[in-house]
This record gives structure tokens, sequence and C-alpha cells, in this order.
């Protein structure tokens, strides 16, 4: 089944994709849909993602939010956070 | 050379009696050394035990501890810092205050671990320490000017080469969050520049020549090596910081709901779209400018070229400045924050504060608290022109602006009327940038924070929502006691270290501990648990220090609005605080009792016996 989600860039992953947010949609099977976020995206998810970025959905780490409900629903938002410090 | 004893220290502590116009000179103790390290530590066991119990912080009775440590100067990467610890005129408890640029590595130069200022100066007076001289200057011609005007002037009479402490126009007439500020840098927090303003004391001068001894050089410039390449790949301090400057986290705050909007009514931000870290980057930044010895580069020189700030500038704005100013008012206008943190520099203001006791009398005024005719215009939330106002009414203590400028909890105590639910502070001290009901753990930080509110004793937000190995649930308290802990012993290491917290974002607590040792070859200190016992020992000291000025348990809490208020949109929707489960359970990991007082058995294991 897919989804409408709104996958957000921040920092340095906006620097890789050149632009704020995009809308798509993808799988409602997280895996399934990060492989169809990274084929749309210039961020690349396979090398970087839990290295140099991790996702939020909804303002919440992704594999917390895995944890408690499985899969992606209509409406999230990804965020695309590097690993960043204080200000 | 240095002529020290110790490697990585200047070996001396000056002390200035500004009421006499004397200074002592001695040689800097081993044991206050191995056990308090420098900086913070160093003002923590100086104030403690000089510092007369219930003085009055205005009066020429407190004590002012400008502190360096062990790898201030160094080639250590982002070692230009200093501490500056007293007796809060804002909280009326314990204050350590950091300021970074260049000033700290001057000072060791000069000759000293740390200048101890005592008295009150019968006339303003500048101070000048140059390597062994020290001179008391007559600062009148200085007295009302701005702080820059003031630092060109000193520039001008002194050398170019030298670095400055210095006190504006808020910091004379004792504005209680009024700052000290050094270069385009400041102490912020709490009050400092209304301490030395009490002390007439308008600036300090400081020009150093000297060196600094080394234990294990080739180890060291290994360790200074490995510490520039980890910062330099680092996502945050090679990538997005140097970039965005301390922006770089500001559109990530808003989306996990932690940035507080209209003091903290809510934590959603439409605005966003237009006010944020790529468009500070695309227009405002104009170049990047970096501190003694650090490859992050993360202050900025801004500037604004059109609009009707056009032509204002300022070194910033900082997250901090951008959100107190900006969100926390209700206000996107990013020219009015930039002209308005720069105002706070020149008058010698903390712009955190400032923001902060702005969005509440803003909110008093949408409440029908506070008038029209009492403030002398409309306030409304995204007034950026009543913000401007308001700064130069608390510089000056024009108006209610004099009210304002004591504070939000003195305010709401005289404004009454329930304002108290609402009034951001913990302990007297403003709340900064972060809303703990969208992580907890910024909420027991902001309780137990020695200073009072402050996301500079613990930033647990990287571990809450970012840390893809332990996933620690920020909307819940389990683990939020251990992290809490764990950083505030940890930030008083790198506080009296001294460096910027900013090398904890790409060094380890391992790697900081081999950096001490190559330095200073002190053999108490080989493991990174020695280390963080030195933190533990003076996170226990400031607790006294401040339990003996009056406060106690009832005190770590946290305004009712976060407790009991949830927000009604956004990520934080329907939360608030869990406060209590986490208090106690940070008691039990610190070894409190339930008043909150450090048991005896934890003093004896801390060497603090004669604390009991």
């Amino acid at each position: 089944m897919k989804v409408k989600i709104k996958a957000k860039f921040f920092a340095m992953p906006r620097d890789y994709q050149g632009e704020r947010e995009l809308e798509m949609e993808v799988s409602e099977d997280f895996q399934q849909a990060l492989e169809e976020i990274d084929s749309r995206t210039k961020i690349g998810i396979k090398e970087k993602l839990d290295k140099r970025f991790v996702i939020l959905i909804n303002g919440r780490n992704y594999r917390k939010v895995l944890e408690d409900k499985g899969k992606l629903e209509e409406g999230d938002n990804l965020a695309f956070v590097p690993f960043l410090g204080g200000g | 050379m240095s002529n020290n004893k110790y490697f990585g220290y200047a070996g001396k502590i000056l002390t200035v009696d500004l009421s006499s116009s004397d200074y002592v000179v001695e040689d800097t103790p081993f044991d206050l050394i191995v056990n308090f390290m420098g900086g913070k530590g160093f003002g923590a066991k100086i104030l403690y035990d000089e510092l007369k119990p219930g003085c009055e912080p205005l009066s020429e009775d407190n004590i002012m501890v400008v502190a360096t440590g062990p790898l201030t100067g160094t080639l250590m990467p982002a070692s230009g810092h200093v501490t500056l610890s007293t007796k809060s005129p804002l909280t009326g408890i314990w204050l350590d205050s950091h300021c970074a640029g260049f000033l700290g590595p001057e000072l060791k130069m000069a000759g000293y671990d740390a200048i101890i200022i005592k008295g009150k100066a019968k006339k303003p007076t500048v101070l000048v320490i140059k390597d062994d001289g020290v001179s008391f200057e007559d600062g009148r011609d200085l007295w009302g000017k701005f702080t820059f005007e003031s630092q060109e002037l000193l520039r001008k009479k002194y050398g170019e080469n030298c670095q400055f402490m210095c006190i504006g126009p808020a910091g004379e007439r004792k504005a209680r969050f009024a700052n000290i500020v050094s270069g385009g840098r400041g102490f912020g927090r709490g009050g400092s520049g209304a301490v030395m303003g009490s002390k007439n004391l308008k600036a300090v001068v400081v020009k150093g020549t000297r060196g600094i001894g080394i234990y294990d050089l080739d180890g060291f410039m290994r360790m200074c090596t490995e510490a520039y390449n980890e910062l330099t790949v680092s996502p945050d301090t090679g990538g997005g910081r140097p970039k965005y400057g301390t922006n770089s986290i500001y559109s990530f705050m808003i989306e996990a709901g932690a940035h507080p909007v209209k003091n903290f009514q809510t934590g959603v931000f439409e605005a966003v779209k237009e006010c944020n870290e790529d468009v500070l980057d695309k227009k405002y930044y104009k170049r990047h400018i970096a501190c003694f010895s650090c490859p992050i580069n993360c202050s900025k020189a801004s500037r604004v070229d059109d609009g009707k700030y056009k032509g204002k500038f300022t070194e910033g704005p900082e997250y901090e400045n951008m959100w107190s100013l900006g969100a926390q008012c209700g206000n996107s206008n990013i020219g009015s924050i930039i002209y308005g943190e720069h105002l706070c520099d020149e008058y010698g203001l903390d712009a955190i504060s400032t923001g902060n006791v702005i969005g509440f009398t803003m909110e008093c005024f949408e409440k029908g608290i506070l008038s029209e005719k009492q403030i002398g215009f409309p306030v409304k939330f995204g007034n950026d022109e009543a913000i401007i106002k308001f700064i130069e009414m608390m510089a000056k203590g024009e108006g209610v602006g004099e009210l304002m400028s004591q504070g939000v909890r003195q305010m709401s105590k005289e404004l009454g009327k329930g304002t108290e639910k609402f009034a951001m502070h913990v302990k007297g001290m403003e709340i900064p940038a972060y809303d703990p009901r969208g992580a907890f753990g910024m909420g027991l930080a902001y309780a137990t924070s020695d200073r009072g509110a402050c996301h500079l004793r613990a930033w647990t937000l990287g571990a809450e929502i970012l840390d893809v190995r332990n996933r620690i649930d920020p909307f819940a308290t389990e683990f939020k006691a251990e992290l809490v802990k764990s950083q505030q012993d940890f930030y008083a290491v790198i506080q009296s270290a001294v460096v910027c917290l900013f090398l904890n974002f790409g060094l380890t607590q391992r790697q900081i501990t081999r950096c001490l040792q190559s330095l200073t070859g002190i053999k108490e200190w080989k493991t990174t648990e020695d280390i963080l016992k030195i933190g533990e020992r003076i996170y226990n000291l400031t607790r006294l220090f401040s339990m003996r000025e009056g406060i106690s348990a009832k005190d770590d809490t946290l305004p009712q609005r976060l407790l009991r208020e949830p927000t009604k949109e956004g990520p934080t929707k329907g939360v608030v605080v869990d406060l209590d489960t986490m208090l106690k359970e940070y008691y039990l990991i610190r070894h409190w009792d339930r008043e909150g007082r450090p048991t005896k058995e934890k003093l004896t294991e801390l060497g603090l016996d004669k604390y009991k």
C-alpha cells in the first residue's frame, strides 16, 4: 500500500538535496520506502543513514517510532537531520 | 617561556582589591589544581571558601573569579574560553559564566591562572594587566559609553593586541542580567556585568606574552591533531556548524517541537518558512568568525542589506538569540533580531533573558495584565519595533524597562495576578531556547542546573532525539536522571579545563582525558573516571554554595506552564513534563537526600569532608 509523506531536509542533507522539502508517495513498509526515497533524492541514504544523519518521523527518532507503530502512515513527516549538538 | 611549576598552567593567581587599589600575586596551589582543575572548579572552591554567606551580590563584599584552565590558550582546538564565577544578582545563587574569543589565552599568557577581583573602586576604573604589571587607571571618560566604543578607545590607548572585558550602560546601572562583553563575545547569563558595575569597574585590559609548558609535547601535539581531525570531519562541527553557525539546529528544533514560541504557549512557528538558517546563510551571513585556535568557525558576521533595519549588523545572531528575540516574541523579522542582538551587546545585556522577559511582557499585555498606558505603546506578539524599544528601555531603566530589567521572576512577583504560572524561569534565571515538553531531559536539566535554567549544564536533546544507538524516548522519564547527571559532571570538567563546550561534540570523554594527561602529566588524572570525579566534586560544591544561599529541593522545579499546561498543537501536542519521577531518580543517583542536599557519604567520597 502507498502513502503520501513529506520528506524534509535539514542542514547538510539539505545541501546534498538542494531543497527544503519534497512531497512523495512511497510504500508504507519503511525499508521499501527508504529505497524509494533514496532513488528519488541526492542525500545518499544507503551510505549515510545512522552515520551522517538520522531520520525523525513526526519529530521523533525513526527507530523508536517504528518500534511503536511498525510502518509509515499517510501524512507522516520524515525529517533528515545530521547529528548536531546544541546552540 | 613560562615560569610556572606545573605543566599546562600559568602557575600564579592574581588577587586585586579595588577598594585599596592593591594586589597580590601568589602561586597557584597544587591541591587546587589536582582537585578542581581550573575555571569553574577554581571559582567554586575560592568562592565557597572566601565569600561571606548571604552577601548582597551588588555590594563590595561580592567577589569575581576570572579563571582559565589547563587547556586554555594551547593548540588544542576551541581553547579560547575563560570563565567567571560570582554570586548572581539575578538569582542570588551560584553563577559561572563563560566567554569565547581570545581573552582566556591572553590572561594565561600574562601569567595568571585566575584573577580574583574584590572590593569596590571609589571611581570608575580600568584594571590593566600586562605580563607582571598591574595598574588601576581612571575609567571616568569611558563611563556611559557603549561596549564597542569603549573597547575601541581602550585598544587605541593600550595597543592593538590587547584583550578586554568591558561593561556597557546596562552593567553600569546594575541591570540584573547585564553582561560583560569581550570583543564581540560576552560573559552571558546571570548578571556578571551588574557585579562589575557595582564595583565601579568599567573594563579589564589584558596583554600577555608568556608561554605554557607542556608535559609530553609529542603526545599532546598528537592529541591536538586528532582533535582537529575529529572536529573537521564531524557532521556537526565540520559540517552544519561552520556553515550555519549555532543556527544549524534552528529548523530541526522547530520540527521536533522543542523551540518555544510566544513565551512557551506553543511549539509551532509557521514563520519558519521565511525565518530560518538557510535565509540567514544566503541573505545575512557575510563572513565566518573563529575564536582562538578553533577550526569550527561557528560565529558569523551578519549585516542587513535592505528594509527598515538596513545597515544594522552583529556578530551572530546566535541560535539562542534567534529564538529569544524571534519566536519567543512571535517575531520573524530577521533584521530586527540582528539589530536587537547588536543593541544587547552594545548596552551589555544578556540577550536570552532580554527576549524571555519581552515575551513575558507581551503575554501580560495580551492578557490585559499590563496596559498600553503602563507600557507606553502596544506590544502584541510579533511587534518587532516594540522589541527594539524594550531593549533600550531595559538598558536605560526607563518606564516599565526598569522592572523588566530585574528579570521575569521579580517582574511576576510585582505584577501578581497569576503571572508566576507563565514566568519562564528556574531559580530566577530565564529559560533559554528549548522547550522541555519536546524532550523531558531538558526539564530535569533546567530544574537541577546549578545556576538556574540553563542549556549549558546538560544538553540532552542530541541523546533524546538524534541518538540512534540508545533510542531514548524524549517523552519518557527513563534514563533521563543518568543522562543529565553524567552530562552535568562532564560539562563541569570542560568548563574547568577550560575549553568550548563544542569540543564535546567532536571528542569523546576518553580523548579529552588523554589531552589533559599529555598536557599536564598529573598522575591523579589517569582515567576518565578520575576526570569525571573532579566534575562531580565541582557540581556538588556549587550545589552546597547555592544551598548556603537558601535554595532547597522546592526550588528544583519548573514553571507551572511546563508541568501542567500542555501545548495544543504540533509534535508536542498534549504533553507536559513529568518532572517528579525524574527528580527522585536524579537525587538517588546523585546521593542527595530528599531535601536535595549531598549526603555526608557522598561528600566524603568526593573529598569534600570539610563542607559537611
